[in-house]
């Protein structure tokens, strides 16, 4: 009896340590991989980058695009949601002497000669994104990329209400398109990285500025990748005047890799105005050149009608042209061109505050 | 003169010497629109190299290269061919008042330009035929075909002084 109990008591307990075993050698990494990344900043590099010109192309001196580059050791280091640590913004050399003309009617300028500051002799073609550590007083300072179809935007986006970056009022006007005079804007597009809510990535920009001047060339750049799978070299330096909390504008410079600047090459510089509207760039006060007061903050706003007395959290399709948005399963869905159809999932009210208007057949 | 541009919505169509955007099915519509007719196309040296790279530099595709001569090279050669020059990054402002036929490829999209085509000499064409399609990478393109407007010379103006 004692015998028997005595090998089952064995059996179990050998039972027992071969279970043990196999978890722990399923948890353990092989010896050749890599080591854990510690916790932190999520890293943005994607894997690969996969031979871009096939496994037969030789390569050779001509090539522009032959990858001889580095990444930068920040690359990867600052996106996600901006809580985390991030790189200090390097010296803005190519911001030192830069001669910007007055507005004049042209919502963007080239500088430069058009032609980046950057290097472009040795930009790899490999996909990353950095956004720098805000300056002493909360200031964006550099966003800078490698963009290519694989950090691109999946269509889904969510809200980014959250984030004030310096300088924000919300002030409307009549005669401003949407009425809202500032928008959070992007410095690297939604579109070309899927960046949300980063305080790193948003300053508060004119809607002038963001849609005469910056949708412009981001569709320029986005369309470009999508159409041809190559990478473009992408950096957006906003730039500040002393103190002020809202930027002069945004210098945009844009380089194709694969074929060495022949489709994208630019180097612009866009205007945080908007015209009619005198803007206090120390704090972000404005008011109408033609006197119009702006709209009563306390005043009902003419989106009013279509909030929520109680909001709610949902799925919705944008048609980001049109700024209309529908439930996921409205048949006037499938008619919105994919560059303009997104998924958002957040606030209703946010969405109405945002200019977009339901849709009238689906009643989101 | 006929000429075939690719617009965005503020009728620019290049920008710093490049096209504004490109997409593989566009270029293959516009290649069977010509073949249809029988019809040779003319280009410059960069369209050239990017036809070449989407497989589509064929033999009813003849190619201009204006090194060492004026960038508008490819567009006299199509002039005097009868055939249509395929214009992306070459100002064609002194070429105004020559087309007579064009085939407008609108992206529906913006995006920058410094060179575009006036207002007003859109306006001087009449559309003969218009299709919507889907692009390569842009979704919904409009293609449109259109012919300058002839004014018909009527009679002369009776002058209030008539002697």
């Amino acid at each position: 009896m004692i015998r028997n109990r005595i090998i089952s008591i064995i059996s179990a307990a050998l039972v027992l340590l071969s279970l043990v075993a196999v978890l722990v050698f399923r948890t353990l990494p092989p010896a050749d991989t890599e080591p854990d990344i510690p916790d932190g900043p999520e890293i943005v590099i994607p894997e690969g980058p996969e031979d871009p010109d096939g496994p037969d192309d030789p390569g050779g001196p001509e090539d522009p695009a032959e990858p001889q580059t580095v990444i930068p050791e920040s690359a990867g280091a600052a996106e996600g949601n901006g809580s985390g640590p991030a790189p200090q913004a390097p010296e803005l050399t190519w911001l030192e002497g830069l001669d910007i003309p007055e507005y004049s009617g042209k919502a963007y300028i080239p500088l430069n000669g058009n032609v980046p500051f950057f290097d472009t002799d040795s930009i790899a073609p490999v996909s990353y994104e950095i956004y720098y550590e805000l300056d002493s007083l909360g200031r964006c300072t550099l966003a800078d990329a490698v963009v290519g179809q694989d950090i691109m935007a999946d269509g889904k986006r969510g809200s980014i209400s959250e984030i004030k970056p310096t300088g924000w009022h919300t002030e409307r006007y009549s005669f401003v398109d949407g009425e809202a005079l500032y928008n959070r804007c992007h410095l690297i597009a939604h579109y070309l990285t899927g960046e949300n809510a980063n305080p790193r990535n948003l300053v508060t920009g004119t809607r002038y500025m963001n849609t005469a001047g910056m949708n412009a060339l981001e569709n320029m750049v986005g369309d470009y990748i999508k159409e041809t799978g190559n990478h473009v070299r992408y950096r957006v330096t906003p730039v500040w005047t002393g103190d002020n909390l809202i930027c002069d504008g945004l210098l945009v410079e844009a380089w194709s890799v694969e074929d060495g600047g022949e489709d994208i090459c630019f180097c612009i510089y866009a205007y945080n105005v908007q015209p009619g509207i005198v803007i206090d760039y120390l704090t972000g006060d404005n008011y109408a050149v033609d006197g119009e007061k702006p709209k009563d903050q306390n005043s009902e706003p003419s989106y009013a009608k279509y909030l929520l007395e109680e909001d709610v959290t949902g799925t919705y399709i944008l048609n980001t042209k049109k700024k209309k948005f529908h439930r996921p399963d409205c048949q006037g869905v499938k008619d919105i061109a994919p560059e303009n159809k997104e998924e958002y999932t957040g606030s209703r009210n946010e969405l109405v505050e945002e200019g977009y208007v339901p849709c009238g057949g689906c009643n989101p | 003169m006929k000429i075939i541009i690719c617009v965005d919505e503020n009728l620019g169509y290049s920008f710093n010497k490049r096209r504004q955007s490109r997409d593989k099915t566009m270029r293959e519509h516009m290649l069977g629109v010509l073949r249809k007719e029988n019809a040779e196309l003319f280009v410059n040296a960069y369209t050239a190299k990017s036809l070449e790279s989407d497989g589509l530099l064929t033999e009813a595709v003849t190619v201009v290269d204006e090194a060492g001569g004026p960038e508008d090279a490819f567009l006299m050669a199509a002039e005097e061919a009868g055939g249509w020059a395929f214009v992306e990054n070459t100002d064609i402002t002194g070429y105004l008042d020559r087309i007579d036929e064009m085939i407008v490829y609108h992206w529906n999209r913006l995006y920058l330009s410094d060179l575009s085509i006036p207002e007003s000499f859109m306006k001087s064409f009449r559309t003969v035929t218009k299709e919507l399609f889907r692009g390569t990478s842009h979704d919904s393109m409009h293609y449109t075909r259109m012919v300058k407007i002839r004014r018909r010379s009527g009679r002369k103006k009776k002058s209030g002084r008539e002697s």
